[in-house]
């Protein structure tokens, strides 16, 4: 029973974000773009959680995750497509496929260092964009648009265009899954080796970690996971082409955990939540003619955050929660003290 | 007494620069064997070749772990000669900026356990025995001079090593500082652990070492107990300079 208690209160802001995702899709009744957009938070910060392994915890930044993204949308559509196997199994594939993938890649791109690496991996996802473009068993330039058929069940997941509630809470509960296996994986011997690496290749040597194995264990669960969410994207979506493998995606990922708070758990949903609520407001205040002024927003967001608080939203967060300790731990001292005094005086 | 380390004819090139120059020495286990020398002298160069930091031109790094168990080390990737049990800090210190103290500290611990909990154990033991234990919740980037060489000690410590290499672990720091380090340095031999200490504060290092071997422009020029040391003409030599030495003689 403590033992819950412990959990609650040393994960409240987790509990507290999770009722607002329960709540609030029902507060709004059916509002598919309300419902919409928190499916859009959920996928990005999902992936983002992916990427913060990786990037986050191990230092590596990758500009490629949409290569692992659209590995995972483009095997449900195709599984489903062509062969009907439940989305389920589909995304178990694709996170397989993204692993293998990951694994094949990095063991030899982990050589290379900082921004080298960076653009090797943005050169990945370039390379899958122009073989899937051309590629005619995953639909070529046209791309694949998912299918009903009433006896393939595959795609029962999204289907019901004008109730988003169950596929939202399917994604919400794969995106609490996520979150906390990364928090495990954070406070695992696992995640201080990744950080030992992050802060010094020399140091995690010394200590006997081989960093190239422990960078490819983040790289492959991070495409898992990445891949995870490009399954529950294309369900939602219902169209998959090449461009999913684009530079513009995989920046998504990037930002919206960069925003939120890189190398941190809540880093990815806070972000990811800040740039959809910031997206809709800029939609309802200036509606279709200003679409690209929420990017121009965004991106200078981005810059303050990056220059003023490296770890983001979080970071300012952590902030303001530290020095209030101090002062709480000040507080306490001087008031030991002022008692301390006074017992000293009546001794006397 | 036997060797837990063998160094023979080791010999490092940076290009046209010979930073070692077919050294060769010896480890025993369970003492204090002190590196020292000028300035670029080699001393750091040889650390990263006996841990695997470099590969060196030529030459031979032997370990024993137990007696009759012999392992050639040389040129072994860093990471599989700590498994191995030797460990070794940075002249630079690397502290883990964005990590506790603790964590630090924790990130060692982990070699020999895959239990977060135990790994934690044992690091507040070694906090304490550093002590550490009041900085536990610091960042490592907030941390003093003194401290973050410290926690390059304690760190290392964590990983459990038979042989600990320390590289000028004492450099900045104050008398007291000092002081402590070498109480610590004592308290570890008596512990049974074998040492392998580059210094500079001569007054430090002197007292406590069992053996000393100095290093000149990549070239062993002696080795002995600390008084031999002392009292060797080709130190005084090459740590003075060869005026200072010569009217030395005269007066
Ligand atoms: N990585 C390196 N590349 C080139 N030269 C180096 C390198 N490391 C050390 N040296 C040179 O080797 C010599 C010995 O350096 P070092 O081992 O650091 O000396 P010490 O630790 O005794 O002060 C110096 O002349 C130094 O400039
Ligand atoms: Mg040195």
């Amino acid at each position: 029973m403590v033992k819950i208690n412990k959990l609650f209160i040393e994960n409240s802001f987790a509990f507290v974000l999770l009722a607002l995702f329960i709540i609030v899709p029902l507060a709004v009744g059916e509002n598919a773009d309300i419902h919409n957009i928190i499916i859009y938070i959920l996928i990005y910060a999902l992936v983002g959680e992916g990427w913060n392994l990786i990037s986050g915890f191990t230092g590596q930044t990758s500009f490629g995750h949409a290569a692992y993204f659209g590995i995972g949308a483009y095997t449900v559509a195709v599984m489903g497509n062509k062969y009907d196997v439940v989305p389920w199994v589909g995304m178990l594939a694709g996170m397989l496929i993204a692993a293998a993938l990951a694994f094949l890649i990095n063991y030899q791109l982990f050589r290379l260092k900082g921004h080298y690496f960076a653009i090797a991996t943005l050169a990945v996802s370039e390379i899958l964009r122009t073989i899937f473009s051309v590629w005619p068993y995953v639909g070529g330039g046209d791309g694949i648009k998912i299918l009903f058929r009433p006896e393939n069940k595959a795609l029962w997941l999204a289907i019901d265009v004008r109730n988003r509630l169950p596929f939202l809470y399917i994604t919400l509960a794969l995106f609490v899954a996520v979150f906390v296996l990364c928090k495990m994986l954070e406070n695992s011997k696992m995640g201080y080796y990744w950080k030992a690496i992050r802060e010094s290749h020399e140091v995690a040597e010394a200590i006997g970690i081989n960093p190239q194995n422990y960078k490819v264990y983040a790289m492959m669960l991070s495409a898992a996971i990445a891949a995870v969410g490009g399954g529950l994207y294309v369900q939602f979506f219902k169209y998959i082409d090449s461009y999913v493998f684009s530079l513009d995606v995989s920046m998504i990922f990037v930002l919206v955990t960069v925003l939120g708070g890189i190398g941190n758990v809540y880093g990815p949903i806070i972000g990811s939540i800040i740039y959809y609520v910031l997206d809709l407001a800029m939609r309802r205040l200036l509606g279709g003619t200003a679409s690209g002024l929420n990017l121009i927003i965004f991106g200078i967001l981005i810059i303050v955050v990056v220059v003023y608080q490296p770890k983001g939203i979080m970071g300012i967060f952590d902030d303001i929660v530290n020095r209030r300790r101090l002062r709480k731990l000040k507080a306490s001292q001087a008031t030991t003290n002022a008692s301390s005094n006074q017992t000293g005086g009546d001794s006397k | 007494m036997r060797n837990i380390i063998e160094i023979r004819n080791l010999t490092m090139k940076f290009g046209e620069l010979i930073a070692n120059e077919d050294v060769s020495f010896d480890i025993e286990h369970e003492h204090i064997v002190s590196l020292i020398g000028p300035n670029g002298a080699g001393k750091t160069t040889l650390f990263n070749c006996v841990t695997g930091f470099y590969k060196p031109c030529s030459g031979q790094v032997t370990y024993y772990p137990e007696e009759d168990n012999k392992i050639d080390i040389t040129g072994q990737p860093t990471h599989k000669i700590c498994k191995l049990g030797i460990t070794r800090t940075f002249q630079i210190v690397k502290t883990l900026s964005e990590m506790t103290v603790e964590q630090n500290v924790m990130a060692g611990a982990f070699l020999h356990t895959n239990r977060t909990s135990e790994a934690r154990e044992l690091a507040r033991h070694i906090l304490e025995q550093t002590g550490l234990t009041q900085k536990r919740d610091e960042l490592g980037r907030n941390l003093t001079v003194a401290e973050r060489k410290r926690v390059e000690i304690a760190r290392a410590l964590a990983t459990n090593p038979q042989v600990l290499m320390l590289d000028e672990c004492m450099a900045g720091l104050n008398q007291t500082e000092i002081k402590d380090v070498m109480n610590l340095i004592l308290k570890l031999k008596d512990s049974g652990q074998t040492l392998l200490i580059v210094e500079h504060i001569m007054e430090a290092i002197m007292p406590i070492s069992d053996k000393v071997v100095v290093l000149s422009s990549g070239k062993k020029i002696a080795e002995g107990s600390p008084q031999d040391i002392a009292n060797n003409d080709d130190v005084i030599k090459a740590y003075l300079g060869e005026k200072y030495h010569a009217k030395s003689k005269k007066s």
